[in-house]
């Protein structure tokens, strides 16, 4: 893939991005003995090893992990614009659509990895720290981590749109964040709106987990795809018509 | 904007209508609707007769019983209701009714009937202002919360034809699915129930109801608390009232020994004679009557 690496590299080589991989490692990690405290003094077990990389995982997907995208969807796009990298990219043989998906794929091999890193670790946690950590669990737990790709990614697509509008990194941040909390508290008030927004699919791997493959979760995947395509191609539409 | 564009849009746009009508369509087939529909109905119910039966079980012994079956008149505000109660070592029947001005109690212990009275007007605004709180804006509101919080569970509801035209609804719940906060707030509640039970001595009655001996005897769990397992069930009838509900929650853990437990709880409630229930009054006259105060 052209211009992947050298995306890739520009994001990984970030100091922020670094530590980033280090918090995710270590927030499992950390949680895991002092939830074992407290559950050992209160006698409730809410997390059990099984169940440790769901609960974690479902505290990611809301909060951590689309604030991470956001900060890297906005480096990526107006923040090189600001730093006028960009032009440096543009002036490469290479058409704009293929800048654009290597953009597209080096964030999604950012969440893919981010989405590893915190398995690997909550994984750990709950083998070394908690109670009846099981085979089924972790093979249940990797399947909930992959299924929260779709969502998230629908999320990043949405934000890539809106962000090319911005010409400086720290304001499409901003944007993106209250964006992003206004689609979290907008379904509360009209659920109806909330379910044409990707928000609304955030936890629904619990929906896998509940029910197997039915209609609901066919029907859900075909929108999360559609919405998906449909954001990537106004965001490179957004990129190509784009003066620089 | 060039023609690939649009019609990529307009493709995508499409798929995603299907897509989320597809998922709407097929939610609202399951049991979740009706669920809803019958629960607002509940509001308008002006009478009906409740039986209710709760037991808890410890590894399959039965250590705690409740039956009851209660006439309630909404409208009239008049109810009454026996309650019977076992906790293994001892039973005791209750008679209780209330209206807007009295509330009489009777237990099998002796043949008095204890009558506190009511000052009846504060009562009424109470409930007055009850029943205008819940506008049919604020309705739709709870129902909107209501829904985003449940969105995971709806298409899990299970409906069921019974031979007599009602409609079951079911939801499992495995320990996966139930969420943390139902984990913990149950836990909770089964650890400190001991604790509770103390707080039921409050002077009702000039403590006549003694109901701190009829506290649970439930082994006292230490560690590893968890609710395993829940089963929902309700049934809804032509009218599309709520007239049945049924819960099973499963509870394990550990005592002080060691001991692995596990406990059972399971509710009943059915409803019938809606709005065709006619509480009947208790006659006092030559009975032991002992009044008492607030």
């Amino acid at each position: 893939m052209q211009n992947l690496s050298n995306e890739w590299m520009k994001l990984i080589r970030k100091r922020s991005t670094i530590a980033f991989f280090i918090i995710s490692a270590f927030f499992p990690i950390l949680v895991g003995p002092s939830v074992n405290i407290l559950q050992n003094r209160i006698g409730f077990t809410l997390f059990d090893g099984e169940s440790f990389s769901l609960i974690i995982l479902s505290l990611a997907v809301i909060i951590y992990l689309p604030l991470l995208l956001a900060q890297a969807v906005s480096d990526l796009f107006p923040g090189e614009l600001e730093k006028n990298v960009l032009a440096f990219i543009l002036v490469r043989p290479i058409s704009r659509l293929k800048i654009f998906n290597s953009k597209i794929l080096c964030i999604a091999l950012y969440l893919m990895t981010l989405l590893l890193i915190i398995y690997i670790s909550s994984n750990l946690t709950g083998a070394i720290w908690l109670q009846n950590f099981t085979f089924k669990g972790m093979l249940m737990g990797g399947f909930a981590y992959l299924l929260s790709w779709f969502p998230l990614m629908a999320i990043t697509l949405f934000l890539v749109f809106f962000v090319q509008w911005f010409g400086s990194s720290s304001r499409a941040l901003t944007f993106s964040i209250i964006l992003y909390f206004m689609m979290v508290v907008l379904p509360f008030i009209f659920p109806k709106v909330g379910l044409w927004l990707p928000t609304y699919d955030i936890t629904w791997y619990q929906r896998w987990i509940n029910n197997g493959l039915s209609m609901v979760v066919m029907g859900r995947a075909v929108y999360l795809l559609s919405w998906c395509s449909l954001f990537f191609t106004l965001g490179y539409y957004q990129f190509k018509k784009k003066e620089y | 904007m060039n023609f690939k564009v649009l019609s990529a849009v307009g493709i995508s746009g499409l798929l995603m209508a299907g897509g989320v009508m597809t998922a709407t369509v097929s939610a609202s087939s399951s049991g979740y609707d009706l669920f809803k529909t019958s629960v607002t109905n509940m509001q308008h119910l002006d009478s009906f007769t409740a039986n209710v039966q709760a037991s808890l079980s410890d590894n399959g012994n039965e250590i705690y019983q409740i039956s009851s079956v209660s006439q309630m008149d909404l409208k009239g505000d008049q109810s009454r209701s026996s309650v019977s109660i076992n906790n293994g070592s001892a039973s005791k029947k209750l008679e209780l009714y209330s209206n807007d001005h009295q509330d009489i109690f009777k237990s099998n212990v002796d043949e008095k009937y204890y009558v506190e009275q009511d000052s009846g007007e504060e009562h009424a605004e109470v409930e007055g202002e009850e029943k205008e709180q819940i506008s049919p804006q604020m309705q739709k509101d709870i129902e909107g919360i209501f829904d985003s919080l449940t969105k995971n569970y709806q298409d899990s509801i299970d409906t069921k034809k019974l031979a007599n035209g009602n409609t079951e609804l079911q939801l499992s719940l495995s320990k996966n699915e139930i969420p943390a906060v139902g984990q913990a707030s149950i836990s909770f509640l089964l650890k400190n129930m001991d604790q509770q039970g103390q707080d039921l001595e409050s002077d009702d009655f000039g403590g006549a109801l003694k109901l701190d001996e009829l506290i649970p005897e439930l082994p006292q769990l230490t560690s590893n608390i968890m609710v395993s397992k829940i089963d929902l069930f309700g049934e809804v009838n032509t009218d599309q009232y709520l007239v049945g509900q049924k819960a099973d929650i499963y509870v394990t853990g550990k005592d002080v020994n060691g001991t692995s437990h596990e406990l059972v709880l399971h509710l009943t409630n059915k409803l019938d004679n809606i709005d065709s229930t006619n509480v009947s009054g208790i006659d006092l006259s030559g009975e032991k009557v002992v009044n008492v105060k607030d």
